[in-house]
């Protein structure tokens, strides 16, 4: 079974997750290198997303004039 | 009908039918008198001008919102013969009339609707940061709506918005868009927001927003409401109920989704960020780095020195240790048996001599 593309809302948590890192504890030199390359990826695909992906907005069916019978 | 004897019950009915087919509903304007509530349940009050007045009879629950003596109100009603003869009006809405009664019926309700706690900080719930899924409640004819729709397209996509079509003002406004709350927090997949909407108007026109059923309704909701309705100045009691209210339609959509272009920038920066730091970590090692070398090198050069010392110690000690110095200072080296009668050979700084040992005598 294919993995779901990942979301914005998901995109977005995994930058803040790999920006977090380059402040914490976990820090090292040797992987920082990689690390901000995957950041750099993941923006430039959050930007490619948000400036594509439009909204879907639809007027529900449901009538609201009268009380459901 | 002339010669048509009637018995006073088939007179009333007869009377009611006329009067259901002649008014079957009415707009009255008047003056509320004698208001009172019986059992909790019946509403009566007369309603009156300067020179006419009639009675009037309601259920509490068709009241929607505050009434007292005094006050002028809009009533649609039928009118009715009742079983004792006494004609009045049967009430099905009630709304004030003119601002000065609109803004009393707003104090009382907002008052009592205080005192139950409904408008307390403390029931408010936060906006989710980046939503996936919110219901919309407007005229979808409405500018207010067109304008909300335009900017959470311009700061966001990937939005889903289920919109709600309804009145957003008049009598049935309130109802309908009470109808639509409830439609959307029944969903089996409920919405993160449910956010109301309606642009600016006369406090008549947003009395709608006033009505105490949608105020409680709104209170009550299961999802995150954002209430967004007329100009900055304007408060309804829906604003107030709101876990979040907005100044205007445009206003709820700044609040419901960031704009994009901001988070791009804002993420844009925190990655420029991430590769300054990864610069200067790198800076940092090669100065440690540097600082150790530095450390070595220096080691090296005092060992350097330590073992040249050293060695001039030792050249000094192995100069003084030479026999071409010891000559030097006038003393001669004697090679050969020192017994009397040997030939023995002399070494001065200058010379070698032949010599013969004529005597040999012990210093002791």
């Amino acid at each position: 079974m294919s993995k779901a593309k990942p979301s914005i809302t998901q995109k977005m948590k995994e930058l803040d997750e790999l920006l977090t890192w380059f402040d914490s504890d976990d820090f090292e030199l040797e992987k920082a290198v990689d690390t901000y390359k995957q950041a750099e990826e993941l923006v430039r695909a959050i930007e490619n997303d948000l400036m594509e992906v439009k909204n879907t907005i639809s007027v529900v069916s449901e009538r609201f004039d009268r009380e459901k019978e | 009908m002339d010669n048509t004897i009637l018995g006073v019950s088939d007179f009333i009915a007869l009377t009611n039918q006329t009067l259901e087919y002649a008014f079957s509903s009415v707009a009255v304007e008047g003056e509320v008198s004698g208001f009172k509530v019986n059992q909790g349940k019946y509403v009566f009050f007369d309603l009156k001008d300067k020179t006419g007045s009639v009675g009037c009879f309601m259920t509490v629950w068709q009241l929607r919102t505050p009434i007292e003596d005094g006050m002028k109100v809009i009533v649609s009603a039928s009118p009715k013969l009742t079983d004792w003869g006494k004609f009045s009006l049967t009430v099905k809405a009630i709304r004030p009339s003119g601002e000065g009664n609109l803004k009393r019926s707003f104090d009382l309700l907002k008052s009592k609707l205080e005192a139950e706690g409904l408008f307390t900080p403390e029931r408010k719930r936060a906006l989710p940061e980046l939503p996936n899924r919110v219901a919309v409640i407007s005229s979808t004819q409405a500018a207010g709506y067109a304008d909300f729709i335009k900017i959470i397209n311009d700061r966001w996509g990937g939005l889903d918005v289920d919109v709600a079509h309804v009145q957003v003002q008049g009598s049935e406004a309130s109802d309908q868009i009470v109808r639509a709350l409830k439609y959307f927090n029944t969903q089996e997949q409920l919405p993160e927001v449910i956010v109301l909407i309606r642009g600016g108007g006369s406090l008549d026109d947003l009395s709608a927003f006033n009505d105490e059923v949608l105020v409680r309704e709104i209170a009550s909701s299961r999802a995150v409401t954002l209430v967004g309705v007329g100009h900055e100045t304007d408060t309804t009691l829906a604003d107030l109920a709101a876990d979040v209210r907005a100044a205007t339609p445009s206003n709820a959509a700044q609040l419901l989704v960031p704009d994009k272009k901001e988070i791009i920038r804002h993420a844009q920066q925190r990655v420029e960020g991430a590769r300054l730091q990864v610069i200067r970590e790198i800076d940092r090692s090669r100065e440690v780095l540097g600082g150790k070398l530095e450390a070595v090198l220096g080691a090296i050069q005092r060992q350097q020195i330590a073992q040249h010392t050293k060695l001039e110690y030792k050249k000094q000690v192995l100069a003084g240790l030479n026999p071409e110095k010891v000559l030097a200072r006038g003393y001669a080296i004697v090679r050969g048996d020192l017994q009397a009668g040997a030939e023995i050979e002399i070494e001065t700084k200058a010379s070698i001599a032949k010599a013969e040992v004529k005597n040999v005598k012990s210093k002791a």
